[in-house]
């Protein structure tokens, strides 16, 4: 039932790796074609092992008395551009696009359409862009004075990422769930560290080998170069890996990233008089999906107990 | 103060948004705690390699070069010969 969790050794081996399982999750009806690499559906069956996934991760940051919040799966563009999405990941972005043309323009879109033309030069940018990371609106509803104790928050939604991929670990529209913490440096480090502890733990539970590593987020260009190393340099990202091509290619499940105070100052947010720092847990709840199917099987009848037991209590 | 110092102090007020007047820091003050972030920091590398017309090699590009002003000039050094 494993056989995609082996040892991949050249890029051939992962790519034809990487085909197996989506076709395995195709051909069990987990997940559903669309014609594009990363956008797919989901199966009834997919989505009651998300939300058991989603229970579990909620459950585990309960003990916080997190403050729950759902966003819509866009962005404010003015949040966006002050995040400095488009500076640091701009091949990754998806900012939204729509029609404000008068009837002239009009009749020249579909001009363009019926002759299988490209149309974009036709339409303007929205207010909006795609969530990159469910975490984001957070921080700008935080400006001003935390109070002593700092904040949890709790908050999931689809994101969205341009990066298509034949890998079915890398979507280009999945759902996090995260929780993040904003208070003093040494208040959101010392959850961080609750986190760093939790994660893996529940990643385990749920059947899966995890290994924490250093990681970077993927900046653009030379200049993002610079920006890597020096996340890794300060371990900034904590990622938690799981080998389903094989321990040479392992997939981040979840991430715990410690932002100092980067939002904090973006926003204008205080902890006890001094700028507050960040960090947040994310999950990425369909890698976790499909992370187990690759590793259980595609039968949930067939998965552990105890696994099952932890899903759907 | 080497031409070289002097220019790395300009770019860095341009460009730094230091917290503190950069001629007040030595050349081995922490660029960092005087306030670099990581953005600003690829703004001042981006500076530096526009003023000097080359690129950074890849074992340059990491935190400890742009710690410090001193590190910026060896570095510079090391890569545009030293000036004499």
């Amino acid at each position: 039932m494993s056989a995609v969790n082996t040892s991949v050794g050249s890029s051939v081996d992962l790519h034809s790796a990487r085909l197996a399982l989506r076709d395995r999750l195709f051909d069990a009806g987990l997940l559903i074609r669309t014609g594009v690499d990363g956008i797919y559906g989901r199966s009834a069956e997919f989505e009651r092992v998300l939300a058991g996934v989603d229970a579990c991760v909620r459950r585990l940051g309960a003990g916080d008395n997190p403050i729950v919040v759902e966003y819509p799966p866009m962005l404010p563009k003015a949040t966006f551009d002050r995040i400095e999405c488009l500076r640091n990941f701009p091949q990754l972005c998806g900012p939204v696009f729509s029609f404000e043309g008068n009837d002239q323009d009009y009749a020249d879109l579909l001009r363009k359409l019926d002759a299988g033309e490209p149309y974009s030069a036709s339409l303007t940018q929205t207010e909006v862009v795609v969530t990159p990371a469910c975490c984001y609106p957070v921080y700008p509803s935080l400006a001003g004075a935390l109070n002593d104790e700092g904040v949890v928050y709790e908050i999931s939604s689809y994101c969205f990422r341009h990066e298509p991929s034949e890998d079915p670990m890398r979507l280009q529209a999945f759902r996090q769930l995260e929780h993040v913490r904003v208070a003093t440096a040494e208040q959101v480090l010392d959850w961080r560290d609750v986190w760093l502890q939790r994660a893996p733990e529940l990643l385990e539970a749920l059947g899966l080998q995890v290994k924490g590593d250093v990681a970077n987020d993927p900046f653009f260009g030379r200049a993002g170069r610079l920006m890597a190393r020096s996340q890794r340099e300060q371990q900034l990202k904590i990622e938690f890996l799981v080998p389903v091509f094989g321990a040479d290619n392992p997939t981040a499940c979840a991430s715990v990233n410690y932002h100092q105070d980067h939002f904090g100052h973006l926003f204008e947010i205080t902890a006890s008089g001094e700028t507050a720092h960040s960090s947040c847990i994310g999950f990425g709840l369909e890698r976790c999906v499909i992370a187990m199917f690759a590793t259980l099987g595609v039968n949930t009848d067939r998965w552990p107990s105890a696994v099952r037991r932890l899903l759907w209590p | 103060m080497s031409s070289r110092i002097s220019t790395i102090r300009n770019l860095l007020a341009r460009e730094g948004k230091l917290a503190v007047d950069v001629s007040s820091l030595g050349i081995h003050q922490s660029l960092y705690g005087a306030g670099l972030t990581s953005h600003a920091c690829v703004n001042v590398m981006l500076a530096i390699e526009d003023e000097y017309d080359f690129e950074f090699p890849e074992l340059l590009l990491k935190r400890a070069t742009f710690e410090t002003i001193g590190n910026l000039t060896e570095a510079l050094d090391s890569v545009l010969g030293a000036v004499v």
